[in-house]
């Protein structure tokens, strides 16, 4: 919106009389302007109609205690889905390790090992589920809009995919500490389905911020697992013993 | 709890008027099924049925809230309420652009210019969409705007939200408003309710 800060002048009585002159002939002319005052307009009032929102928030109340056989399903539908992005998460991750290149400082090493991770869930579909917060969160992140998805995701903090997610967008804005949080949270939560991309990630953060001790410790642990992980971690430690 | 089962129209409308939990639960448990049943038969998800029904309870709401005192309906609630329920399907087949054409329904016993339906069905979907976008803010943006809409001033809110001054308030007033104004303008169902008003 271009015209935001005259608008709130004009609707609250404070342009000074020339402007306001100004303002009404831009008015009869300036579709856009037209528009956006209207719009204004429209957002305010829906902002100051309580009644009709507290109404709404009610009848969503009910909506969510009378749909709980539908949710069951919905969660059942879900952890399958999980399961097929997981996978195709790990795919993703494995293709680029054949194309990667032998780089050796751990900035280098940190930018050819970490790709932005795809929200590649049936996001549209899920929408009408119980951690909705989540489900937004994945769109904002698919956006890029990682401040918002953000928001989303510590809405329900203990949601592990949105904790995964969580840190994944923190290391997209450069938050490298906060991720390792996240990741870390992920990893303690025992018993999930992203402890291996968590692990992953975390060993990537400390990479990157040059704590290359506890970094070491997790790409070790993950080359020694079975998980996806593993040779990449391998060829990782390859390269960092090189660099050093 | 209530165990009555069946409500007159007038408790049913006095009942979404006031707000009353068990009138309204009754409303739901009796209508939204059947609504959904319709809605999910012409073209439509369960999703889309829950929209139509919550704009529905918007509508009849306005509608009664407009009347004042008079809450008597000519024809029974059930058939009133599926009329706009209709109503505000086919609006929404047209904005989905559904080729399925669906008949008229014609509201029993309220007159073509006792209310502008069409307008009514509007604000209530506008509030529908901006409620789904207050719900992504930042609780403090969301704070920020339910305190607008209670007519205190600028210090007195700025106080309330532990801000500095009414200038910082009104800088964060501003910045809420645009993030949701940009929401909702990249919100395809508000893109064609716009689209639509155009001749």
């Amino acid at each position: 919106m271009k015209n935001l800060e005259k608008i709130e002048k004009y609707v609250n009585g404070e342009l000074e009389e020339s402007d306001l002159w100004e303002f009404k002939k831009a008015l009869e002319t300036d579709v856009l302007l037209k528009n956006e005052l209207r719009q204004y307009q429209e957002v305010m009032e829906l902002a100051q109609n309580k009644e009709k929102q507290n109404l709404m928030a009610l009848l969503n109340e009910i909506h969510q205690e009378n749909e709980v056989s539908t949710k069951k399903l919905f969660l059942n539908r879900h952890k399958v889905s999980l399961i097929a992005a997981s996978i195709l998460l790990l795919f993703a991750v494995g293709g680029s390790l054949f194309l990667m290149l032998n780089r050796n400082s751990q900035e280098e090493l940190f930018a050819s090992y970490y790709s932005t991770e795809s929200a590649s869930f049936n996001v549209r579909s899920a929408s009408a589920g119980m951690d909705q917060p989540v489900m937004q969160g994945m769109q904002f992140y698919e956006l890029q809009d990682y401040n918002t998805a953000l928001d989303m995701f510590s809405k329900v903090p203990d949601n592990i995919m949105g904790r995964l997610y969580s840190g994944l967008s923190h290391i997209e804005l450069g938050e490298f500490d906060k991720a390792i949080n996240d990741f870390k949270f992920v990893i303690k939560h025992n018993d999930n389905l992203f402890i291996d991309q968590a692990e992953w990630y975390l060993a990537l953060c400390y990479l990157k911020t040059n704590q290359t001790k506890e970094a070491t410790k997790y790409f070790e642990k993950i080359a020694g697992d079975r998980g996806f992980f593993k040779t990449k971690a391998q060829k990782l430690l390859e390269d960092l013993n090189k660099s050093k | 709890m209530n165990k009555k089962v069946k409500y007159e129209t007038e408790e049913i409308i006095r009942g979404i008027l006031n707000h009353d939990r068990i009138v309204i639960t009754y409303v739901y448990k009796v209508h939204f099924i059947l609504v959904k049943k319709y809605v999910t038969s012409s073209s439509g998800t369960d999703e889309d049925a829950w929209d139509v029904f919550q704009d529905a309870i918007g509508v009849v709401y306005d509608f009664f809230k407009r009347k004042d005192s008079d809450l008597s309906l000519t024809s029974s609630f059930s058939t009133f309420f599926y009329a706009v329920c209709f109503n505000i399907w086919k609006n929404q087949l047209r904005y989905k652009n559904v080729r399925r054409k669906l008949k008229d329904v014609i509201i029993e016993g309220v007159s073509e210019d006792e209310w502008d339906l069409a307008e009514i069905i509007r604000s209530n979907t506008q509030m529908r969409i901006y409620l789904k976008y207050l719900d992504m803010l930042s609780e403090e943006c969301k704070k920020t705007l339910e305190l607008v809409g209670q007519g205190l001033n600028g210090n007195e809110i700025a106080d309330e939200l532990g801000l500095g001054s009414a200038q910082a308030f009104y800088n964060k007033k501003r910045s809420c408003i645009k993030k949701i104004l940009e929401l909702i303008n990249n919100d395809p169902e508000y893109q064609n309710l716009n689209d639509y008003e155009k001749p």
